[in-house]
């Protein structure tokens, strides 16, 4: 590869060399044969030979989390002079400790270990590397570079919240009992309501306090404790990048898939996935460590793309659907015409439907950092927009950017 | 719903059908008129290397049968017994009186030469054109003293004169290039003897033997070029112009006189000997009559013995053979030839150096802008932005005037919980009730008042803060 000091030093050679043919001057002629000389013993001098290799303890990760990488490199080559190596890594990952980026210089059959330390701030799938290597010659004029294609895969999964009060409730009864509570009194944990004591009922139900208040015998009730499935559609079309590459309506809406998912899951629920971008992905409702996983890894490699509709995602996933049973929206809601008469459809066929809409122009703003009187115009379309999906039968939370998960999921129920 | 969608699917397979098969159809038309272009495109590409080809052929067999006059050639049409008669030339110590040399790329490199007044510059056989900047050179080294031959008979002798004119118009000499006939000639008409006397040539006196030849003519001196005539044919000399083969009396040349046949211009300190015969010099003819004694002594005419004693110890006399202006009989030659030409060429002439030298630094600043270092290999934590199209432009103009409305009067019909009907049955006063500022029920009932700017970003700030 040519360097400017190569253009200079040719430019010299050639303008020398005719300069010398020009004015029959032997100094100029020498000039030119002894930069002819350097010229051609630098460009003879960069030939190199690596070997390397790439170790990563832990390939697979959380949003956030940090990983080490070891890279191993290898001269099989002559003396290597002033060698440049860079592990080549995606934009989105900081480098956190040590230096992907280093100068050497090996002996033959020497090797050294790099180790630095990434985070992995953005879910995805990733690939490390190629490694470039650009060795100089001696007289730094000319700077061969080398790609030598060693790389690893690094898998970074959405990481998802704790959520102790799950917010979704089903109104209907499965055949297997579980742990998720139902809109219906029966022998759970969860608080419903109190009533006047009846002879049947136990003494431990029985709550004093009311009692005391009321001057006669009250019990508590509490609410039944059931399975049920929960479809999560998850909004995946470009719009949903709004904002910057971390936090727009996508990565927030990964996020709250992710942790409804693994909360429902925990509690022996069954829960399907569907997530509609360019084309509409369906997982089916399931259970268990890795329908989780599964879920993780569809929600791990969803990228905002394309513009299908809310309507064909419902069309795609009905056959999936169990009657009666919770569905949760995760979108901005923005630039779809068909959710109102979708969630409309839902509604009378009598799913509980409820929406997590992330507020694309707030995340812009957020960028932006300033309220422009078109954003205020576009907020309060949008607030309309909501409030007639609300007059729909939808339980409908708007999530501003600077609202915690939690808070949003505990707005649902 | 769901035979709709299954309609809906089967006429989008109906289509993605139709689509592929225009696009096979496209794919194979394409396919065609790319094959299509690549035969033209082949084609082209024969015809040219056959051309190419055939053009060399055909240059080197013309070079090969062309080849003569070399004075490195020892076959019976060369001048080598010349040039190795005087390399054996010694003076009265013994020294070599000669030295020979060559041109093999152009006259022009006469300008380099330090000594033109001992140096004799000689083109016997001219046979290629000579260029503007090669006679300016020759003329420019005559005239610092040099001395010049230019033998030719059939040649491109005339582009000397015709390029000479163009450095001044007054110089009118020049071959004739038709054949001279004499009756004073040996065994066979062509070869014609012509008696040099003393008086005319002033270095000799004798026989010489031609072959061939031709004549010069417009021979007068003019004041800027004073000359004489040398040498002559007999008065029954005459030209053949129309190639009868027998003298016309009413054309001049054709009639029978004394006609030029080397003629001595003087250029500055120098001398130019127009010579309108090759062959007296040939190896074949040499030993004829007294043309090697001719030669020697218009050698020594035009480079005489020096009293420079400062010269004498170091130098001798300089003989330049002009092989540039033979045709070389073998690529290596030639391309050699070639390239000596150019490299000359482009150094010699002053214009084209300074152009040379411009573009040179051209180049070398243009090298410095376009090659640039290595980009820094160094890591860099980046994050993209996207932004919403509607978003792009933050203020709002009077052509959302009627949004901003639709918006305000949606957003009062859902807050007070009231159908689509009730709200447009609603009459101004109730209206006014519900929203209690003027301002904004002007905005809501006025739909042909159009606000614009500040006026309007009031409005909208006001019902923000109503809602």
């Amino acid at each position: 590869m040519w360097t400017r000091k190569t253009a200079v030093l040719s430019s010299i050679c050639i303008s020398a060399g005719l300069g010398a043919m020009i004015f029959v001057d032997y100094q100029l002629l020498i000039i030119c044969v002894i930069f002819t000389l350097i010229l051609c013993l630098s460009f003879t001098s960069t030939e190199t030979k690596f070997e390397l290799t790439r170790y990563l303890p832990e390939p697979k990760t959380f949003e956030g989390d940090q990983v080490t990488v070891h890279l191993r490199i290898t001269n099989l080559g002559r003396l290597s002079g002033l060698i440049e190596i860079y592990d080549k890594l995606p934009t989105t990952m900081k480098l956190v400790k040590g230096s992907n980026h280093v100068f050497l210089n090996l002996r033959r059959y020497e090797s050294l270990d790099i180790k630095y330390t990434i985070e992995c701030p953005l879910r995805g799938y990733y690939l490390l590397g190629p490694v470039i290597i650009r060795k100089r010659d001696f007289f730094n004029i000319f700077c061969e570079k080398k790609v030598i294609l060693n790389r690893s895969y690094l898998t970074v999964y959405p990481r998802s919240e704790d959520i102790r009060r799950l917010p979704i409730e089903s109104r209907y009864r499965k055949i297997h009992p579980g742990m998720l509570t139902l809109r219906q009194l029966g022998f759970g944990t969860e608080f419903h309501s109190i009533r006047d004591y009846i002879k049947s009922d136990p003494f431990k139900k029985i709550n004093w306090k009311a009692t005391a208040k009321l001057n006669k015998l009250m019990v508590n009730q509490y609410e039944l404790e059931d399975v049920f499935d929960v479809m999560i559609f998850l909004d995946a079309r470009s719009i949903t990048k709004v904002g910057s590459t971390l936090r727009n309506p996508l990565e927030f809406g990964v996020k709250a898939a992710a942790t409804l998912a693994n909360t429902f899951l925990k509690r022996t629920n069954r829960v399907g996935l569907v997530t509609y971008s360019d084309k509409v992905r369906v997982i089916k409702p399931g259970s268990g460590e890795t329908h989780l996983a599964t879920i993780i890894s569809t929600l791990t490699g969803t990228y905002a793309m394309g513009n299908t509709s809310f309507k064909t995602a419902v069309d795609t996933a009905t056959p999936y659907l169990t009657p009666r049973s919770p569905i949760i929206l995760i979108s901005p809601i923005t630039e779809d015409d068909t959710i109102k008469f979708t969630l409309r459809d839902l509604t009378a066929k009598n799913f509980h439907v409820s929406i997590i809409s992330p507020s694309a122009i707030d995340f812009e703003r957020e960028v932006d950092g300033y309220y422009s009187p078109r954003y205020l115009m576009i907020k309060l379309e949008r607030d309309n927009r909501l409030s007639e999906l609300r007059g729909y039968g939808g339980k409908i939370i708007d999530w501003t950017p600077d609202k915690p998960l939690a808070e949003v999921v505990r707005e649902v129920r | 719903m769901n035979l709709k969608t299954n309609k809906t699917k089967k006429t989008e397979d109906e289509t993605d059908t139709e689509s592929s098969e225009y696009d096979l159809e496209l794919t194979k038309y394409k396919t065609a008129k790319r094959k299509e272009r690549r035969s033209i495109l082949t084609v082209i590409t024969l015809l040219v290397i056959l051309m190419i080809v055939l053009g060399s052929i055909i240059y080197f067999s013309n070079t090969k049968k062309t080849s003569q006059l070399s004075a490195y050639g020892d076959r019976w049409n060369d001048i080598s017994n010349f040039r190795e008669h005087l390399l054996d030339q010694k003076d009265n110590n013994n020294n070599e009186l000669y030295t020979t040399s060559s041109i093999l790329s152009s006259p022009t490199v006469l300008r380099d030469l330090d000594n033109p007044e001992h140096c004799l510059y000689v083109a016997i056989g001219i046979e290629k054109e000579y260029s503007t900047d090669a006679v300016k050179a020759i003329i420019d080294f005559a005239w610092e003293g040099g001395s010049v031959i230019i033998a030719d008979d059939y040649g491109y002798g005339n582009s000397f004169v015709e390029k000479a004119q163009e450095y001044d118009e007054s110089f009118n000499i020049r071959f004739v290039g038709k054949q001279l006939w004499d009756e004073n000639y040996e065994k066979d008409p062509r070869f014609i003897k012509i008696n040099v006397k003393k008086d005319e040539s002033k270095f000799f006196e004798g026989v010489i033997l031609l072959n061939d030849p031709t004549a010069l003519k417009n021979q007068n001196p003019t004041e800027k070029w004073p000359g004489r005539t040398m040498v002559s044919s007999s008065s029954k000399g005459w030209i053949d112009i129309d190639g009868d083969g027998s003298p016309t009396p009413y054309l001049e040349d054709e009639q029978m006189s004394k006609k030029p046949i080397i003629h001595e211009l003087e250029v500055g300190d120098g001398k130019v000997v127009l010579i309108s015969d090759p062959s007296i010099f040939i190896n074949d003819m040499w030993s004829r009559e007294n043309n090697s004694v001719f030669a020697d002594a218009l050698v020594r005419y035009l480079v005489p013995n020096t009293d420079d004693d400062n010269f004498k110890n170091n130098n001798t006399k300089l003989i330049i053979f002009d092989e540039s202006l033979h045709i070389q009989e073998n690529i290596i030659s030639n391309s050699r030839q070639t390239f000596y030409q150019g490299l000359v060429g482009f150094t010699s002439d002053t214009q084209l150096a300074i152009l040379i030298g411009i573009l040179a630094l051209l180049f070398l600043g243009v090298m410095i802008i376009i090659v640039d270092d290595p980009p820094s290999l160094r890591h860099r934590f980046n994050i993209d932005f996207y932004s919403l199209k509607e978003l792009k432009n933050p203020i709002i103009t009077a052509a959302d005037c009627d949004r901003i409305r639709y918006i305000y009067l949606e957003r009062l019909r859902m807050t007070h919980g009231l159908s689509i009907e009730e709200f447009k049955d609603l009459s101004y006063d109730e209206l006014y009730d519900i929203i209690k500022d003027p301002d904004l029920v002007d905005f809501a009932l006025e739909w042909d008042k159009k606000y614009y700017g500040e006026e309007l970003e009031n409005i909208l700030i006001k019902i923000q803060k109503y809602f």
